[in-house]
């Protein structure tokens, strides 16, 4: 069995598209997970007959067949895809070798492309999406950053920092790099020359820069990359008189690298700078160059053809055999290359208390220093990222971090700066579950999520879902694209309504002040171009605001959480600017919980909006009045729903459209204007708010839905327009006397197989 | 009809769901494997190929007579053998090559026309022993093992009419043609030749015409299912299995990939026969599947064609080299698939379908889930 819920509403909704699309997309196979830890596979063939190829494009056939990775963490993971046919290899965006065969890069950037509540759906829409522009050779658009190549082999455990921008050059430029060892393993590139005598006494590397892309991945065998080198015009001959000169001057046996650019840093469409990769070379043939150079007492034209002719050869044998690649880890510092991020900032609340910080970027580090300085006395920090040197610029870390875990470097700067604080570190992922999880959080007076991650905060929601209400308030911020809006939420302790949940909220609240400046901010129409890449291909995308507004926003939002925290137990989000340069006012929204229901069956949690449901009870409460036997009554649902956290929200109630009729025991719920309301509430809430299902009461008996009533949800699911979508009947039960609530959700099935609660309706 | 006989090659008839393809191996010299000539085929505008009478309108003449030098059956199956008497009738045939499997059929279980062959073949078998030279007319290649040649009357049938799997036949209708053609035989094996299902005792052969020194191949693996095209693979060198085009076993049938090694198994994709094939074809490789056009899906227990081996088909294939012949290169009006053998080897020579894939990609189009959509008539809820 597939263990995980989410897993196996994975395969559902593949089942579910494979008869939508009449096998347009077919699933052949199904590898279900041994263990928890195991992926889903699965085995898919997809028609792409309509595809139109283009000579620039991949070539597709009718169908292809493709395996859909599932790890344990989708659907905040997107599936991988492997495609088995070495067709795809060396193609655009088509990565290393696996089991499984090349990897596609469906996902440019999967914290902005890929939405987990879309879940399956979503992500076959992106998939068609890519192969149309793979056929079509549109994969990289003008104005795109290059994808560089991916590095495959062995790491060394030496890394390099690389501060000096390269050479200008055509074609290819063979050289050294002038390095300078730093701490222990780390090597700084400062400089390049072709003359060897200026920098007798320095630490040099051989350097082939070629002025062209180069294939996807680096191989991981020296014999490819040598046939590689060949092919962008470096021979045997040009890499052994490189090799030979580095070897016969320089002293001793240090390790030896070679370093190698490829045109591939940059935009498509523009110059490409460099994409330096270093390679290791192997102790035993490093020395095997420097005997060949050394063991020559005297030098002549001849005894030097000789060493040449000897050292072409040497390499000519490593072509031949299996020998691995080791490639060192590249920090980039370039200045041609790296865009300088700036920040700074202040200010807080939390004196004498424990707080786990969640993210320590942009908005977490300088939140981290002021927690600090404001007096915490623990502070529990999670974060899976290293520092670069690109970060320096607008987060909290030094130079001397580069290339350490974030949450240990900025434990050390935290303890410099109070050493009788305690700092707990954990280097996890966020959106991978572990023991942790539960270890940040035991007994801590607050939880704030600086990630601003939709991701993240899905986590949490989640959390809430499952867990209930927690014993502390959890605070996330964040920064709109440009770091001058800042966003906060605040779920006090004991109340369940989660980031998520409340970002939703204020975003109807938001819709109806025609708040235009947030919405624009912090829900914008999905555009990737308006993301700012600081190292093009090689970071994710980010905000591209200066430090100074970024630090201001976290020490502002700070400040008013410590306010609300102290003030107010109400849930709420605020949103405001720092900058005070128009008259855009900031918004505060309260909002209360009101009641939720779990639907037995499928276990969806109902949440209603309190107008919604009070609606409903007036509505029950005219119908009581005139003395008669109560009729039954009922209506339209409004509202929204994630099938990730498996929530519906039903925002408002209507009462009987104009043409339902009421009775004793029965109610048929007209569709008259029915139609146009849903139309206003997707207009109004910019297509978040739609149909939902219907309600109705049952005067004297219990809220349990009747044999007619789930005939009549399976009419409307098969009116729905796909039987995918997933509708709610809400029963009020004993209405008549003590209106009790029951939820239930229907559908999420393929056509032949509507079902509630596994039996066919 | 428009088509036209390629000088050298091969012609798939539209004949439904079954096996008629002839193999022009030059302009006096053809072989025919299998027939189905169905009777709607001489109704007015059929969509059918009348196969008995293209033969006779196509077939090279020898005595003013149309003349077939070797008409050869995968396996005495209505749908392989159908018009055969009409045939024998009508035309010269020289050759006629099977498998001994033939012998041990009652006439109850044959179709007139297998019965119309089994007669013709035995008469041909005891003109054979009478004669090992038997003439053009009488001549007979026995193909696969059989216990029946080890007892009376077939004991004393020469061995030089005999050839088992893992040989090739170069010898047609009495003329030796090494440098132009080979059918190199796959199956059946000896172990299948008693098999209760007549498909796993088809005749199986890869059909190779030379063209100026370039091979042009074609697979034809009768009705075979799965296990024994996996002991095909095993057993034969690349260069038997070779394949410009490959006649999809069976009619486009799910068995040839899907399998349950136990009647109590499902049956589960055998992806190493795919895998096997799609190694040994030749660009450009094109898949053929004789049969009636191919529905977007199958019910349980149904019939050859089946939607799911087309779909395994096209992956193995560049895109419009899966060929139906009721579909090609209209299902209205359909043709018979030609490929010439040529200098630059197989050559698909047909008409270009005319229209666009019937099949428009529908992924996208489910991956986008609207809104539900708002009730448009009114619902009942109440006491049943």
């Amino acid at each position: 069995m597939v263990s995980s819920e989410q897993l196996t509403d994975a395969l559902t909704d593949l089942k579910a598209l494979e008869a939508d699309s009449e096998f347009g997309i077919e699933v052949v196979r199904i590898c279900k997970p041994k263990k928890q830890s195991e992926p889903l596979l699965v085995d898919v063939s997809i028609d792409c007959s309509s595809l139109v190829h283009t000579s620039k494009g991949l070539k597709l056939r009718s169908r292809e067949r493709f395996w859909l990775c599932f790890s344990p963490d989708f659907p905040l993971d997107p599936p991988t895809v492997f495609a088995p046919d070495r067709r795809f290899a060396f193609h655009d965006h088509v990565y290393w070798m696996d089991a499984l065969g090349v990897n596609l890069c469906v996902y440019y950037s999967t914290e902005q492309q890929w939405q987990p509540a879309l879940g399956v759906t979503g992500f076959v829409h992106r998939f068609m999406q890519w192969l149309e522009d793979a056929v079509g050779g549109t994969l990289d658009r003008q104005d795109q950053p290059f994808h560089p190549p991916q590095v495959l082999g062995d790491l060394a455990k030496q890394f390099f920092v690389v501060r000096a921008d390269c050479p200008d050059f055509n074609a290819a430029w063979l050289g050294y790099a002038v390095l300078e060892p730093k701490l222990e393993n780390r090597i700084d590139l400062v400089d390049w020359t072709q003359d060897w005598s200026v920098h007798r006494n320095r630490t040099l590397a051989p350097t082939i820069l070629v002025d062209t892309p180069f294939v996807s991945e680096f191989p991981k065998h020296v014999s490819s990359l040598l046939i590689l080198l060949e092919r962008v015009g470096v021979d045997t001959g040009a890499l052994a008189n490189l090799l030979l000169v580095h070897a016969q001057h320089s002293k001793g046996r240090p390790p030896m690298f070679l370093v190698l650019g490829v045109a591939m840093r940059g935009t498509i469409g523009q110059q490409a700078n460099q994409h330096l990769v270093v390679w290791r070379i192997g102790d035993r043939d490093a020395n095997d160059l420097r005997n060949l150079v050394r063991r020559r007492k005297k030098y002549s034209e001849k005894s030097a053809k000789a060493t040449f002719n000897r050292g072409t050869t040497l390499i000519e044998q490593w072509k031949e055999s299996p020998r691995r690649l080791t490639f060192c880890t590249v920090y980039e510092d370039r200045p041609e290359i790296v865009t300088r991020r700036d920040n700074k900032s202040k200010v807080a609340w939390f004196n004498g208390k424990t707080v786990t910080l969640w993210g320590v970027g942009a908005l977490g580090s300088p939140i981290a220093e002021h927690l600090v300085r404001a007096g915490l006395t623990e502070l529990r920090l999670v974060d899976s990222q290293r520092v670069t040197p690109g970060l320096l610029v607008r987060q909290n870390y030094r130079d001397t971090d580069i290339g350490k875990s974030k949450v240990e470097a900025l434990k050390q700067h935290l303890m410099a700066i109070n050493p009788k604080l305690r700092v707990v570190s954990f280097p996890n992922n966020l959106l991978s579950a572990g023991e942790w999880f539960d270890q940040s959080l035991v007994d801590t007076d607050a939880l704030i999520d600086a990630t601003a991650s939709r991701r993240v905060a899905m986590v949490i929601d989640r959390l809430l879902r499952d867990k209930g209400p927690l014993r502390h308030p959890v605070v996330t911020v964040a920064n709109d694209l440009h770091a001058e809006m800042g966003i906060f939420t605040v779920t006090p302790a004991d109340n369940s309504l989660g980031p998520t949940d409340l970002l939703h909220r204020a975003f109807l609240a938001l819709n109806n002040a025609e708040a235009n400046d947030y919405l624009d901010a912090f829900w914008p129409i999905a555009d990737e171009s308006i993301w700012f890449e600081p190292e093009p291909g090689c970071s994710s995308p980010t905000f591209r605001g200066s430090n100074a507004d970024a630090g201001a926003l976290a020490g502002s939002m700070l400040a008013h959480v410590g306010q609300e925290l102290s003030t107010t137990s109400s849930s709420l989000v605020i949103c405001g600017r720092t900058t005070a340069i128009d008259d855009v006012p900031g918004y505060r929204f309260e909002f209360a919980t009101g009641s939720q229901h779990t639907c037995p069956d499928t276990g969806y949690q109902v949440r209603f909006f309190p107008e919604a449901e009070a609606s409903m009870l007036d509505i029950i409460g005219a119908e009581q009045q005139g003395g008669q036997d109560p009729r039954e009554t009922g209506g339209v649902l409004y509202g929204y729903k994630d099938d990730f956290l498996r929530v519906m929200w039903v925002v408002a109630a209507s009462p009987p459209p104009l043409d339902s009729r009421r009775a004793q025991y029965e109610f048929v719920c007209g569709v008259e204007g029915v139609a146009e309301e849903t139309a206003d509430w997707q207009q109004r809430s910019s297509k978040l708010v739609g149909f939902l299902g219907t309600w109705h009461s049952h005067p004297v008996s219990s809220a349990v839905p009747s044999v007619v009533d789930l005939g009549a949800m399976e009419h409307l699911l098969r009116q729905s327009g796909s039987p995918r979508h997933r509708l709610l009947l809400v029963v009020v039960g004993h209405s008549a006397s003590k209106p009790l609530v029951g939820s239930y959700v229907f559908g999420g099935q393929s056509e032949d197989s509507i079902t509630h609660n596994g039996n066919p309706l | 009809m428009a088509f036209q006989v390629p000088l050298r090659g091969f012609v798939f008839w539209n004949v439904g769901t079954g096996d008629s393809s002839s193999v022009i191996i030059n302009d006096e010299r053809w072989l025919q494997v299998d027939l189905n000539h169905k009777a709607e085929a001489d109704e007015d505008d059929s969509v059918y190929s009348g196969v008995v009478d293209e033969l006779i309108d196509r077939l090279p003449l020898r005595n003013r007579r149309p003349y077939l030098a070797v008409f050869a059956l995968t396996h005495p199956d209505r749908d392989h053998c159908l018009g055969f008497q009409r045939l024998l009738d009508e035309v010269d045939i020289g050759e006629l090559w099977f498998t001994p499997r033939i012998f041990d059929e009652y006439k109850k279980d044959l179709c007139d026309d297998a019965i119309a062959f089994k007669e013709e073949a035995e008469r041909r078998v005891k003109a054979t022993i009478k004669d090992p030279a038997a003439e053009s007319g009488d001549r007979i290649r026995l193909i696969g093992y059989s216990d029946r040649l080890d007892e009376e009357p077939y004991k004393a049938f020469p061995e030089e009419r005999l050839t088992v799997p893992g040989n090739a036949i170069v010898e047609v209708d009495g003329e030796d043609l090494t440098d132009d053609f080979r059918a190199f035989i796959h199956a059946p094996f000896k172990d299948d030749v008693a098999d209760d299902d007549r498909n796993a005792t088809s005749l199986a052969l890869q059909v190779r015409i030379v063209e100026e020194g370039t091979e042009s191949n074609v697979l034809m693996f009768g009705d075979h299912a799965y296990p024994v095209l996996r002991k095909i693979f095993d057993h034969s060198e690349a260069a038997d299995l070779a394949w410009g085009a490959f006649l999809t076993a069976h009619h486009c049938s799910k068995s040839a990939m899907y399998w349950a090694d136990t009647a109590n198994d499902e049956e589960t994709l055998r992806q190493d026969i795919l895998d096997d094939l799609s190694v040994n074809g030749v660009e450009p490789g094109y898949c053929v599947s004789s049969c009636e056009p191919i529905p977007g899906s199958n019910k349980k227990g149904e019939n050859p064609p089946h939607a799911k081996a087309k779909r395994r088909y096209e992956e193995i294939v560049d895109k419009g080299r899966f060929l139906v012949t009721q579909e090609h290169p209209d299902e209205g009006k359909p043709e018979p698939i030609t490929f010439e053998a040529t200098a630059d080897g197989l050559t698909f020579t047909g008409s270009t379908s005319a229209s666009m894939p019937k099949s428009k990609a529908k992924v996208a189009a489910a991956a986008v889930i609207a809104p539900p959509a708002a009730p448009r008539e009114p619902q009942r809820y109440g006491r049943p």
